[in-house]
C-alpha cells in the first residue's frame, strides 16, 4: 500500500514541474571585439550575481559579476582562446570555452555596432571593399546564428521525459539485480 | 546540494569518497530483503525529488527528502542515495563524477544521524512534529555540510555558510512541511512500517 502512496506522490512531484534542473550553465559569444554571455539555471531561471572569470591557459585574465538578468560582458577583447567561468555559489560552476576562429578575422574601426548596408555589397570593387564586405557578412551572419546557438545550448540542458523514465528504470533494475544476486546466495 | 567538478580540493574530494564506501557498505549491509523494494522506491523518490527546482534569490533550491529517507531507512540512506545521485550526475549533469562521493555523503550522512536522533523519539512526539523536524533539519545539516566541504577547499566559510544557511531556510521548511504529510500519511495506511511510530492522537 505504502509503494502506491510512493508512487502516487512521485507522479504527483513528476506532474507539478516537468522542466526544472539544478545545474547552471553559462553561455557566451563574441560581439565585435566584446565577450558577452549569460549564466542560468538549466530549465529557467537567471543567475543572478554569479562569479565570472575569463581565463586564458587557467590564468584568470580579467572578472567580472552578472547583472540583475544574469548577463555579463568583457570590453574591448583581443582574439584568442578564452575560457569563460561562472562560479553561482554553493558549489555550482559552470565553464564555456571561446575559440578565437569566432572572432571576426579582420578588425574594423566601430566593430560594437555593424550596420549592413546592401547597396555596399553590390558595389564591391577595390580590394578595401571586399575586404569590408567579408566583415560585415561574417558578423552579419554570427548575429544571425546567435540566437539559434544559445536555443541549441538550452535545449541541451534541458530534462526530458525519457531521460527521468530511464532513471527510475534503472533504479528498479539495480535493486531487482541486487535482490536476484542475494537469493542466488542463499 | 549538488556540486559540480572542479570546485573541491582533492583531500576533501579522497574522505568523501572514501567515508561513502564506508557507509554504503554498512548500508548494503542492513539491507534485508523485505527491504528492498521499499528502499528502491524511496531512491526513485530522491531521484524525482531534485527536479523541483524553486527559484530563490540569487540561487534555486531543490526538496532532497534526506531526512523521511533516513528515519524510514537509516543507513540504507547511503546505497539508496549513491544511486540516484550517479543517474542524476549521468543523465542530466546534477553535481560532478568526481564529487559524487562528498555529494553523497553530505546528503546521506545527515540523513542518517537524523535518523538514529529522532527513531528513539517516535513515540513521544506527534508524527507531524517528527516528520517536520525530519525534513527540516536534514536539510539544514545537509547545508553546513556543503558549506564545510567548500570552507575545507578554501572558500570563505562564513559567507559560504551564510548564504547557503538562508538559502537553504525555506527549503528546509517546505521539506519539513512534506515531510511531516508524509510521515502522517504512511502512518496512517501503514502503521506497521515505522515499527510502532504513533501519532498521540
Amino acid at each position: 500500500m505504502s509503494k502506491f502512496v510512493c508512487l502516487a506522490m512521485l507522479i504527483f512531484l513528476c506532474l507539478m514541474n516537468t522542466a526544472q534542473a539544478h545545474r547552471i550553465k553559462v553561455f557566451a559569444w563574441v560581439d565585435g571585439t566584446n565577450i558577452v554571455g549569460e549564466v542560468y539555471f538549466a530549465g529557467g531561471g537567471k543567475a543572478k550575481g554569479a562569479k565570472i572569470d575569463l581565463l586564458v591557459d587557467k590564468r584568470v585574465v580579467a572578472n567580472t559579476n552578472t547583472d540583475d538578468v544574469g548577463e555579463f560582458s568583457f570590453k574591448q577583447m583581443e582574439a584568442g582562446d578564452y575560457q569563460v567561468k561562472a562560479n553561482a555559489g554553493q558549489g555550482h560552476v559552470a565553464t564555456f570555452a571561446i575559440a578565437s576562429s569566432e572572432f571576426p578575422t579582420k578588425s574594423i574601426s566601430r566593430s560594437d555596432s555593424i550596420e549592413l548596408k546592401l547597396p555596399e555589397l553590390e558595389v564591391v570593387q577595390s580590394n578595401h571593399n571586399v575586404d569590408r564586405c567579408q566583415i560585415l557578412y561574417e558578423a552579419a551572419m554570427s548575429k544571425a546564428i546567435q540566437p539559434l546557438r544559445n536555443q541549441l545550448d538550452q535545449y541541451e540542458a534541458n530534462i526530458r521525459w525519457h531521460d527521468v523514465l530511464g532513471g527510475l528504470g534503472y533504479i528498479c533494475g539495480l535493486f531487482g539485480l541486487w535482490s536476484l544476486m542475494r537469493t542466488r546466495r542463499e | 546540494m549538488h556540486i559540480a567538478d572542479g570546485v573541491l580540493a582533492t583531500p576533501v574530494l579522497m574522505a568523501g569518497i572514501a567515508m561513502t564506501l564506508v557507509g554504503t557498505a554498512v548500508g548494503l549491509r542492513k539491507l534485508d530483503d523485505d527491504k528492498i523494494p521499499f528502499a528502491a522506491v524511496l531512491s526513485a523518490c530522491f531521484f524525482v525529488a531534485s527536479l523541483i527546482h524553486i527559484p530563490l534569490g540569487p540561487s534555486s533550491v531543490h526538496l532532497i527528502f534526506n531526512g523521511l529517507i533516513g528515519l524510514l531507512l537509516g543507513w540504507l540512506a547511503f546505497p539508496v542515495m549513491l544511486i540516484a545521485l550517479i543517474l542524476q550526475a549521468l543523465f542530466f549533469g546534477f553535481g560532478g563524477i568526481v564529487v559524487l562521493g562528498v555529494n553523497c555523503l553530505n546528503i546521506a550522512l545527515p540523513a542518517v544521524i537524523v535518523g538514529a536522533m529522532l527513531r528513539p523519539l517516535r513515540h513521544f512526539m506527534p508524527a507531524q512534529l517528527l516528520g517536520f523536524l525530519a525534513g527540516s533539519s536534514a536539510v539544514l545539516l545537509t547545508g553546513l555540510m556543503v558549506s564545510l566541504s567548500l570552507y575545507l577547499s578554501g572558500d570563505a566559510f562564513l559567507t559560504t555558510a551564510k548564504v547557503v544557511f538562508w538559502g537553504n531556510l525555506p527549503l528546509s521548511v517546505l521539506e519539513g512541511v512534506i515531510s511531516s504529510f508524509i510521515i502522517v500519511l504512511l502512518n496512517k495506511v501503514k502503521p506497521e512500517m515505522f515499527k510502532g511510530i504513533q501519532s498521540n492522537v
